[in-house]
């Protein structure tokens, strides 16, 4: 079951989350993967995005220690600087993170071998065996960091666990398809279906995703799509239409709904960001708007059901 | 992607608590007028008990103390007014107010001399009393008791360094002086299948048999004496109800509730006097037994068993063969339940805030398996969670055994009660209970007859306690090793001297520091022989002598080892931050050697102050345990192994066992308060960490990594209980699936893990927030603490803010 040291790589990872209830059966260990090919306006993972290591500065847990000043090879922190990092100079080595003492400063991704990060999803499996759960990798999008979500998922199988992949779809077929003889479940996000839209929202064509999606379906892959519920952005009239002439054309009468949070917006200044996302974007989705959005699907005659549960059933 | 950054409703969450908190539609309505009655009363007090008891001992000041405190209680019962209200079909009460509290002089007077004037006004928990009953207290009943109370005599006999302990809360005494009396295994099957005339014959019966020639002849007659003076005082009680509910029925209301109050007449006629026939004469019986039980002694903490076992017969012949309706038993057994949450205590203030919300604590025991090891969950453990859900009141504590071939339906029940924000309940793990008790020597068929008796502690079956007799302070413990003896703060009292804690290894320095803790297990025994020696001798229970297994066979009261078995717990206070300090040391003095132990002294003495850069890295950058992180875990199971192994070295005073305890209440909270800076980065006078769990906000890796951490104690070797507390956002629990998953956490924390107790609160921090405003909206939001339930309004502020504090679980990703 050991993972050979010559294949083990290291990938980049942004946070590993236990007891996850909501990326497929059972209690699982999501593993978020650091980078993306896809922006959306909406990502709630601004942090995720990013390819390559950062750092992250909260600033109310600044005591103003300037350890992190002594310790940074690169001169990059500026005391009378809000972000405190001068991030054209930051090459995010780490520095000030492992100094910080009260944590204000910390590493945006973190380097994990197969091993070691198979040795860290291990360590619940009682709870996997026990609610038929396992891992799920998330992002980002997990396989941009291909030789590295495959060598994994390759481990995760051969210790017996259970798998499952969150992907927007935008990877090249053949790495999909390379995937799938080590995948239980595929959590496939339809986001918008027309292009130019597409384009504009998440800053990239959405041929691949969809031309994916048909594949996967047509080669009877365990695949579930999903949809991210963005008010007016996602969640119009006429992009759910379109997904659900898109669902049915491909043969299937179900999705799922992922509800839009707003409690993203302050991770941003953690990246030293001062944009700041539009009106729509800064507020709650309401239970009426997802309501709404489940009834446009089943006028699809799509069965779309909230991943979280129905709101207030109990 | 689609993976959300924190997960939270898209709706309000307050409004899924209060749905969830707002009692059932489908009450009775005299079940919800009566449920209505008992959360709207305030609390009183009721003297006639203090009263009748002073007067016997006055009276009879020749005769043993049984006898006086027996006459006592027979003259109580027979001198309480007494009333029927029109809802009720369960008769009696343990005082004449809707909710009150009898009061128990002789067992500690010096509190109530001392608050007697601010009862009205403290913080929490108050109590109206009028002037007139003041007065009579303080002239006629404290007057008497000043300086003459058992706890007066029991800390009059104890060493310097007992006081010096005690006076700097390194330690807490509290063998029963504080409430708590009866963490016993009542055999109410006794008093349904021979009644309190068959307990008189029985002790009679015993009493022809002394040999003329026995030694302890006369100590064996006065301990029969004084069973059957109780045993008649219930039996009165009883016949005074049957008398008034006769009288009554002709001026009933309706002819419908004139029939109804003549049953009453009848059953009350029967039992408790004789065995019990019937479900609602069965009823009728543990609830009188119990009013006589909390009117002989303090009555903070009644178990009343495995209610789902010696319930059931009557419940089962009476619904296949006397016509009683699934229903109609629900509405009887709500009814039952409602009664105990008329019962209160009223308490030393000090003490009053680590039970913190709720100082009366009457645990029902459901599920499990039977003496013979099978499953013997019935239809009535279904019922009992049923009316549990329906009522969501303090009493009765709801504590649930579980063991691998429980039923799934039964499984599935309990843990939707557990997540739906009612949080009136918790679990626990009949392998480790079992094993737990095996190993110490109880038999079998008695290890798995064990039942939860107040808060966290299991008894097993022919046993008396109490598991709860006294607090170790496990950080305040290490801030005096590391301080040559001497406190670093709030220093109480004469110092004492020990030597330099500075070692050349962790092992060595680990070695010292257990050295010392095993001095003061050593002390806190020794001081717990004489409490157990002055309970013998002051406080004997007649009543609950009866209802223990052994006591007649060996003529002696439970206070003088008559049980036949006993145990006494002691319960260390803050693994998790002792462990994390702990592991501090040895990382940043032993293992990296980046500053040396005098340097750490230091930084806690001065309580951090112009070391803050330090005391975030210790907090911060450190193991913690709640994380599975074997470096500090281990150190906890340790802590737990070696404490375990200088228990087993002596014997109690009654002949029984040491066993250790890791739950808190809410002392984890108070005593907090007087222990100085902690090497985990903890603040001067902030609190510990609670139960067995880890340090409230250090778990940062989720439930699953909190468990397993947990997990690494081993928990047959913690017999006086554990308490394993956790909070959860309610959206976690938005659908059966989810609920389904908590299941699974459970079973494999529990049946994978080794796992002992569970229990959850479910509720929000901003609705926690919100309640600490607007309290009068939040009647019914219950939190749980240290293995009971309390309503949150009702908490100290510092207790309340513990609870937000705990880390608050919820799915993200």
């Amino acid at each position: 079951m050991d993972v050979h040291p010559e294949n083990d790589m290291t990938g980049l990872v942004l946070d590993i989350q236990r007891y996850s209830l909501d990326d497929g059966p059972g209690i699982r260990t999501t593993v978020f993967l650091k980078g993306c090919p896809l922006s959306c306006r909406w990502c709630q993972n601004p942090e995720s995005i990013s390819p390559a290591p950062e750092i992250g500065f909260r600033a109310e847990r600044c005591i103003g220690c300037r350890t992190c000043q002594k310790a940074c090879p690169a001169d990059a922190i500026m005391f009378d600087n809000a972000d405190r990092i001068d991030r054209g100079r930051c090459t995010a080595c780490g520095a000030c993170a492992e100094g910080c003492p009260s944590r204000a400063m910390f590493a945006v991704g973190k380097r994990y071998s197969i091993s070691k990060l198979l040795e860290e999803v291990k360590r619940d499996a009682a709870f996997y065996e026990e609610s038929g759960g396992g891992v799920t990798l998330s992002g980002g999008e997990p396989t941009l960091q291909f030789d590295f979500t495959l060598a994994f998922l390759k481990a995760c199988k051969e210790a017996g666990l259970n798998t499952a992949i969150e992907t927007n779809g935008l990877a090249a077929s053949d790495n999909l398809r390379k995937l799938l003889p080590y995948l239980d479940r595929i959590y496939f996000d339809l986001k918008i279906i027309n292009s130019v839209e597409h384009q504009r929202l998440t800053g990239a064509d959405n041929r691949q995703i969809l031309e994916n999606a048909r594949m996967l379906v047509e080669c009877r892959a365990p695949v579930d799509f999903r949809l991210p519920v963005v008010p007016s952005m996602t969640a119009n009239k006429a992009n759910i239409s379109e997904i659900g002439v898109f669902l049915k054309k491909v043969g299937v009468r179900e999705i799922g709904l992922c509800p839009y949070h707003e409690n993203w917006v302050t991770k941003l200044s953690w990246l030293g960001r001062r944009d700041s996302p539009p009106a729509e974007l800064q507020k709650p989705l309401t239970s009426e708007e997802l309501l709404s959005v489940i009834d446009m699907f089943s006028q699809e005659g799509i069965n779309a059901r909230s991943v979280e549960g129905e709101i207030a059933a109990r | 992607m689609t993976t959300t950054a924190s997960r939270k409703s898209a709706i309000d969450d307050s409004e899924l608590i209060s749905a969830a908190v707002a009692a059932r539609g489908d009450l009775s309505p005299r079940i919800a007028r009566m449920r209505e009655q008992v959360l709207r009363a305030p609390r009183e007090i009721s003297l006639v008990r203090a009263r009748e008891v002073t007067k016997a001992v006055k009276q009879n000041p020749d005769r043993p103390r049984a006898i006086q405190l027996a006459l006592g209680m027979k003259e109580a019962l027979r001198k309480l007014p007494i009333s029927i209200s029109d809802d009720e079909r369960i008769a009696g009460a343990h005082g004449e107010k809707t909710k009150c509290a009898v009061l128990y002089p002789e067992v500690k007077s010096d509190f109530l001399i001392a608050e007697l004037q601010n009862f009205t006004e403290r913080e929490t928990l108050r109590f109206s009393i009028t002037d007139e009953e003041k007065r009579e207290l303080r002239e006629e009943i404290l007057l008497f008791w000043k300086n003459k109370s058992a706890f007066d005599d029991m800390m009059s006999r104890q060493s310097e360094d007992i006081h010096f302990l005690v006076d700097n809360i390194a330690i807490v005494i509290q063998n029963d002086f504080n409430g708590a009396n009866h963490l016993a295994h009542i055999d109410y099957e006794k008093v349904l299948q021979k009644g309190f005339e068959g307990i008189i014959d029985e002790a009679k019966a015993a009493m022809a048999r002394i040999e003329s020639d026995d030694p302890e002849r006369e100590g064996k007659k006065s301990f029969y004496t004084s069973v059957i003076i109780a045993s008649e005082g219930v039996i009165g009680l009883a016949s005074r109800y049957s008398q008034l509910a006769h009288a009554s029925a002709s001026g009933a209301t309706s002819h419908e509730r004139a029939q109804e109050l003549r049953e009453i007449a009848e059953i009350c006629e029967r039992v408790p006097a004789k065995p019990a026939r019937t479900f609602q004469e069965a009823l009728q019986a543990v609830w009188l037994t119990f009013i006589g039980i909390a009117q002989l002694d303090v009555g903070q903490e009644i178990p009343l068993g495995r209610v789902d076992q010696y319930l059931y017969p009557y419940y089962r012949s009476d619904v296949e063969e006397g016509g009683l309706t699934r229903s109609e038993a629900l509405e009887l057994l709500e009814e039952f339940y409602i009664k105990f949450n008329k019962v209160t205590i009223l308490g030393e203030y000090a003490v009053t805030k680590v039970n913190d919300g709720n100082t009366s604590r009457y645990e029902l025991t459901l599920g499990g398996v039977g003496k013979d090891g099978k499953d013997a969950t019935n239809a009535f453990s279904y019922l009992a969670l049923e009316a549990v859900n329906n009522m969501r009141l303090i009493s009765p504590n709801v504590a649930v055994r579980l063991h691998p071939d429980s039923p799934e339906a039964f499984v599935n029940a309990t843990t939707n009660l557990m997540t739906n924000g009612a949080n009136v309940m918790h679990v626990f793990n009949d392998e480790v209970m079992v094993k737990g008790a095996t190993r110490l020597g109880w038999p079998i068929q008695a290890a798995r007859d064990y039942v939860l008796t107040g808060c966290v502690e299991p008894i097993p079956g022919s046993t008396y306690g109490s598991p709860c007799s006294a607090f170790i302070n496990g950080p305040k413990i290490l801030e005096l090793f590391l301080n040559g003896g001497r406190p670093m703060i709030s220093v109480c009292g004469d110092e004492q001297d020990l030597p330099s804690p500075k070692c050349s290894s962790f092992a060595e320095f680990y070695g010292k520091f257990t050295d010392y803790l095993r001095s003061i297990l050593e002390k806190t025994m020794d001081a717990l022989d004489i409490a157990c020696e002055i309970q013998k001798r002051l406080l004997p229970n007649p009543i609950l002598s009866a209802l223990i297994d052994g006591t007649v066979e060996n003529g002696k009261d439970i206070k003088s080892g008559g049980a036949r078995y006993n145990l006494l717990g002691i319960d260390l206070l803050g693994i998790g931050t002792l462990a994390d300090s702990l592991a501090a040391i040895r990382k940043i003095v032993y293992d990296e050697r980046q500053h040396n132990l005098e340097e750490v002294v230091e930084w806690l003495k001065s309580g951090f102050r112009g070391y803050e850069k330090e005391r975030q890295r210790l907090l911060n950058h450190l193991p913690k345990y709640g994380n599975n992180d074997p470096y500090v875990d281990e150190i906890a199971k340790d802590i737990v192994d070696f404490m375990d192994e200088v228990l087993k070295e002596k014997r109690t005073y009654r002949n029984g066992s040491w066993v250790l305890g890791l739950h808190s209440e809410a002392h984890h909270v108070y005593q907090g308060a007087i222990v100085a800076a902690m090497p985990n980065g903890r603040p001067e006078g902030e609190m510990l960490s609670a139960g067995a769990g880890p340090t409230p906000g250090m778990d940062r890796e989720g439930p699953t990594s909190s468990l397993r951490s947990m997990a690494t104690i081993d928990y047959t070797k913690v017999y006086a209980g554990a308490s394993c507390n956790m909070r959860f956002n309610p959206t976690l629990f938005s659908n059966q699936e989810s609920v389904g998953q908590f299941a699974s956490m459970l079973k494999t924390y529990f049946f994978r893990l080794g796992g002992q107790h569970l229990q959850v609160t479910v509720a929000d921090t901003e609705t926690l927030r919100k309640a600490q405003q607007h309290p009068e909206k939040y009647e019914d939001l219950f939190v749980r603490i240290a293995g009971y339930s309390a309503r949150f309004i009702d908490l100290t502020k510092p207790t309340q803010e513990e609870v937000i504090r705990r880390s608050e679980m919820c799915a993200c990703g």
